[in-house]
């Protein structure tokens, strides 16, 4: 039988006949072509670090790594964090708050309001122009408020923030009144946040439902918009023509920075990784892993802003036994060790939080710091008392049931979540409690919650005024498969129902201190919700990066940016 | 030709029709809500909700939604993404030039170096180089692309400096995300392509080809490779699909645009408008690559097309 492949086939030492030689060495040098042509095509990365030649504060194009891409650019329209983190660049506000609370004028000089905050009167700043020209006025305003409440626009934020407006009058160019149907003091806060930026009635008359992903000329604020490459990249420019920052702003006049491109990179660790080989000037949202490495090293700044929110807390679903009892929910509180679960997960990022509200926000009851404490023994015996008592498995029992803590979350995970779930569990095992953990997309966690599949949650909310807690903990809002709301611990209390709508129809300061107070302390009493730890937003950036602001609420501000 | 052609494009009509009504039952049958997905993190009033789900026809018969969307879509309107407002078609066209860019310069790496480094392991078997080439066929076929895309991120861009860890943008952009996502698919060619070109070395007409007096070289050239290519052709095509989802992932490491990466989060976003549009799309992309794919057959393989010439199939 003759072997087919003897004429190719080697013994070993044996040189391969001279014309196959030769055609592996083509099929070699080709591979090698190809190699050489990547290499070559690569060349030292350039950066957006680019300062003014001469060495002045003027100048340059700060570039910025984004975690996420926005839903929009219009501030009537959009709802998530990331998007108003570019519009806080390109839109300016009625009102400013400082990082101490205050409320400050921005194109708002001053305002007042009735006794039971329904009725606002605000009287805006002369000679402001938008940035196609557009003069600013009392109309532009109404008419920005208006828009949001209209339904075509299927605003996220704005229309939420504005929903008990019932009309919006002016008085001349300058005076504005806003009519709600029942008393709204949160509107003042309303007021600072991106949401509510003032954008030109021509340019969005102009541009109509393209506003959103290209709002040309439609801003009021230090920068304007040139570009938006969806997923990639949004450029922005310095606005020439501004000179209207908050009352008390260090400098007027235009921005320093020439411009601002923001990129879009979601995985982290290349975000991170970009801004340490200086491929980025800056990005955002730190792995707190690395936040220790970065803070040390000399060609960086690491940026750590707690966010006036309401705080990162786990929600009890309180309508479902056994979780509707009081002291078995503070036997879970006492099991946490939120001390060393934040320790071992966010490196020094996130503080424990006593209260359902951010310290920085308005009203936040100090005395609740150190309210209660980590404690087995105390978490045992209660368990023990109320009738758990240790069976197979290590986990309590009580008449053939396990005691089961169901906990959904979402998937991917945002802000190591996840792993503060993990850490929730292994430390609830040591008293007896089963944590099972089940992970799923938002729209999913959402639906699981409207149809009370879950006993335990993890929620936050950005809103900067106290009033979140009435998304929070108004019986309105309990979650049900008709209607969506954020009341996830179920709660339907009339007497803090009561004390909410207090909170909103008084600007009375020592009144709201009582009113809230109240709120805060019911809530920690009755343990509905769980507090773990104060929202925080990180961003680093090169050491030759100067200026960076950040907004009450944790956004940055770049108006008083330069780079050197 | 021309009748095999026609035929295969009106048997993939109902294909896309069929994947486009299999997926929009799903996506509205899974759990989740819409109007809630795209309030994510914003406290509304049911008012708000009311009206953002009329805005959405979500509050329609299930398959009263289908048939308006199956109708619009016909007309070239795929509807408006629930998130940003924009048109789907605009959305889709924006983002889709990056994903072609990434998706073609993969196939032609995987072509190029998966042909050559095969071909070279086979005609050296045994030896170093077959070993080595296997070895980078078993590591790039087997290694998740996360993790490869990352390191390369590592050493050639923060490292090194020598190409952008992300963006999208010329050439330079491209390199990092092209070999990452190409690394699988070159590793499952070399091997296929190493044992088609065995199996043809160990043809008879080789030694006749050799008793005739044909150098090595020319052998190789003018007829192993030509019956390599064959089988290559096959995997390919088939590789264009495993290099679409693959974009999914490279997309997301790299930063980069593109309608893998848009198919994700507009799964996560419930944007029902702007996952059909993608899947669609999609679909059809599928149908007209195995098209080409078999079409090309007819042209590598002579025998292929005297099959398809004389009775249409």
């Amino acid at each position: 039988m003759i072997h087919m492949q003897r004429s190719f086939a080697r013994k070993r030492g044996e040189r391969a006949p001279l014309g196959q030689r030769r055609a592996g060495i083509a099929l070699l040098g080709l591979l090698s072509s190809a190699a050489l042509l990547l290499a070559a095509c690569g060349g030292s990365s350039g950066s957006g670090n680019s300062g003014s030649a001469s060495g002045t504060k003027q100048g340059g194009t700060l570039t910025v790594a984004l975690a996420s891409n926005p839903d929009g650019l219009d501030p009537g329209v959009i709802g998530t964090h990331v998007a108003e983190e570019v519009t806080n660049q390109m839109y300016a506000e009625l009102v400013s708050q400082s990082p101490s609370g205050t409320y400050v004028p921005w194109l708002a000089t001053s305002w007042s309001s009735n006794a039971n905050a329904s009725v606002w009167t605000l009287n805006l700043k002369h000679g402001v122009k938008f940035q196609d020209g557009t003069p600013f006025n009392a109309a532009a305003v109404c008419f920005n408020f208006e828009r949001a409440l209209s339904p075509t626009l299927q605003s996220k934020g704005a229309g939420i923030l504005l929903a008990p407006m019932k009309s919006c009058t002016t008085s001349g160019d300058y005076k504005v009144t806003v009519t709600f149907s029942q008393g709204y003091e949160p509107f003042l806060n309303a007021l600072t946040t991106p949401l509510l930026g003032m954008a030109s009635p021509t340019a969005v008359k102009k541009q109509g439902s393209n506003f959103n992903v290209d709002p040309v000329d439609g801003g009021s604020g230090p920068f304007e918009f040139v570009k938006w490459v969806q997923n990639d990249q949004i450029q922005l420019k310095r606005w020439s023509g501004y000179d209207s920052p908050p009352a008390g702003t260090s400098h007027s006049g235009a921005a320093y920075l020439s411009g601002i491109t923001f990129d879009i990179v979601p995985e982290t660790s290349v975000r991170m990784g970009s801004v340490s080989s200086n491929q980025y000037d800056a990005a955002e949202d730190m792995l707190p892993s690395t936040y220790t490495s970065m803070k040390q090293n000399s060609a960086l700044r690491t940026y750590v802003v707690n966010e006036a929110a309401a705080t990162y807390q786990l929600a009890f679903n309180t309508a479902k036994a056994p979780w509707n009892n009081t002291q078995l929910r503070q036997a879970v509180r006492d099991a946490i060790d939120v001390p060393s679960m934040l320790g071992s997960i966010y490196f020094g990022i996130e503080h424990q939080a006593w209260s359902t509200i951010a310290p920085n926000v308005q009203y936040y009851d100090s005395s609740l710091a150190n309210s209660w404490k980590f404690d087995q023994a105390e978490s045992n015996q209660l368990l023990q008392q109320l009738g758990w008592t240790t069976g197979s498995g290590g986990y309590r029992q009580k008449q053939g049931t396990t005691l089961t803590l169901s906990l959904v979350d979402v998937s991917p995970d945002t802000n190591s979540d996840q792993e503060v779930d993990t850490v929730l569990q292994q430390q609830l095992k040591q008293v007896g409690i089963k944590v099972t953990i089940t992970d799923m997309t938002q729209a999913q966690e959402e639906a699981a919650v409207a149809q009370g599949n879950y006993d335990i949650v993890g929620i936050t909310l950005g809103l900067s005024s106290p009033n979140v807690l009435n998304f929070l903990f108004n019986s309105a809002f309990v979650p049900s498969p008709k209607s969506f709301g954020f009341d996830w611990a179920q709660v339907d209390n009339a007497q803090l129902d009561q004390l909410l709508a207090q909170g909103q129809a008084t600007t009375s300061d020592s009144t709201l201190t009582s009113i809230y107070n109240s709120i805060q302390q019911m809530i920690a009493k009755n343990v509905w919700t769980i507090p773990l730890y104060v929202p925080a937003y990180t961003f680093v950036t090169q050491s030759s990066v100067h200026g960076i602001g950040f907004e009450y609420a944790g956004y940055p501000d770049f108006y008083s940016t330069w780079m050197s | 030709m021309l009748e095999y052609v026609l035929r295969r494009l009106l048997i993939g009509v109902p294909l896309v029709v069929g994947v486009s009504i299999v997926v929009f039952f799903i996506l509205h049958l899974l759990p989740g809500d819409p109007v809630a997905a795209a309030l994510a993190g914003s406290p509304a009033t049911p008012s708000v909700i009311h009206r953002l789900e009329a805005e959405y026809g979500l509050n329609r018969p299930i398959w009263v939604q289908y048939w308006e969307f199956a109708v619009h879509a016909l007309h070239g309107d795929l509807g408006r993404s629930y998130i940003t407002g924009q048109q789907v078609t605009s959305v889709i066209g924006a983002q889709l030039g990056a994903t072609v860019q990434l998706t073609v310069a993969a196939l032609a790496l995987t072509a190029v170096i998966g042909l050559c480094a095969g071909v070279l392991a086979a005609m050296y078997k045994g030896g170093p180089v077959d070993h080595l080439l296997r070895l980078v066929s078993v590591w790039g076929s087997a290694m998740p692309q996360f993790w490869t895309g990352i390191m390369l991120i590592i050493v050639f861009s923060f490292s090194l400096h020598w190409f952008p860890a992300a963006g999208t943008g010329g050439l330079r952009y491209l390199v990092l995300p092209a070999v990452s996502l190409a690394l699988v698919s070159v590793g499952i060619v070399i091997k296929i392509i190493r044992n088609s070109t065995l199996e043809t070395l160990s043809q008879p007409y080789i030694i006749a080809l050799e008793a005739k007096g044909l150098s090595r070289g020319a052998i190789i050239v003018r007829h192993v490779l030509r019956n390599a290519l064959i089988p290559a052709v096959t995997v390919l095509g088939v590789q264009v699909g495993s290099l679409l989802s693959g974009a999914v992932i490279v997309e997301t490491v790299f930063g980069r645009q593109g309608i893998g990466s848009l198919l994700v989060q507009s799964i996560e976003q419930k944007d029902y408008p702007l996952v059909q549009g993608l899947i669609l799309f999609i679909a059809a992309a599928y149908v007209i690559v195995n098209l080409v794919v078999d079409i090309s057959y007819a042209y590598v393989d002579p025998r292929m097309r005297v099959a398809v010439d004389t009775d249409g199939r």
